[in-house]
């Protein structure tokens, strides 16, 4: 894993929560979203990746959240993405438009909510 | 680099959305240019940053070869830096290709730094 990224990963009543700190660039997107990917188990619910304490995403952050969408669409789990409204990591997401391939929303607790 | 970069604006009056959009598009133009110079951590590249007025200018140079965007991209990274920056020129070159961001700063940066 890159220095400048962190990752931890939890179980919310079993919706996968993985919470990226730090920054997401090239030196760290690809190791992080392998490492996320293994961490959700066919069993899950679902996944929130939580970018709450993230303080920077470039495009191969971006794409690392776009192979995420198009795994568990295929196992035929939700995403969800948290990224707090007005961050610089928000409007890189609106940016590319990741909002068609899953919903971005504001705070965990909202996300969690969406499963019910 | 980014950290480097931050300071740069935030002394020449960056609000911090600039700042953060500002280092986005430079880190897109930096990831380009380490992908043209291939494998291997120490080839160089330059980053050079002017301001002019309340414009800032900044130029990413490498030295390797132009590669169409890498697999699973999409041309994300350049569509980033056309959002972010008032301006985005690429010129490769067989030396290298260069890069130049361009961007005017709106206010002194007061109102949303800490």
């Amino acid at each position: 894993m890159s220095d400048l990224v962190d990752l931890a990963i939890e179980d919310r009543d079993g919706v996968v929560v993985a919470q990226v700190r730090g920054e997401l660039d090239i030196a760290g997107a690809s190791r992080t979203g392998d490492a996320i990917a293994e961490a959700v188990p066919t069993t899950a619910r679902g996944l929130v990746v939580d970018f709450s304490g993230l303080d920077f995403i470039d495009s191969s952050g971006v794409a690392m959240l776009f192979t995420l969408a198009r795994r568990l669409g295929r196992s035929r789990q939700q995403l969800r993405v948290v990224s707090p409204d007005g961050g610089p990591v928000t409007r890189v997401l609106d940016i590319v438009d990741f909002g068609r391939a899953a919903p971005v929303v504001g705070e965990l607790e909202q996300a969690l909510a969406d499963f019910g | 680099m980014r950290s480097l970069l931050r300071r740069w604006l935030r002394h020449v009056e960056g609000t911090d959305q600039e700042i953060a959009e500002i280092t986005t598009a430079c880190g897109e133009a930096a990831t380009n240019a380490i992908e043209h110079a291939g494998a291997g951590d120490e080839t160089p590249f330059e980053v050079d940053g002017r301001l002019d007025g309340h414009q800032v200018a900044i130029t990413v140079r490498d030295f390797g070869a132009w590669r169409p965007p890498r697999e699973g991209d999409q041309g994300r990274g350049l569509s980033l830096m056309r959002a972010l920056m008032d301006s985005v020129e690429v010129t490769p070159s067989g030396k290298g290709t260069t890069v130049l961001l361009r961007r005017t700063l709106n206010g002194d940066g007061s109102e949303e730094r800490a």
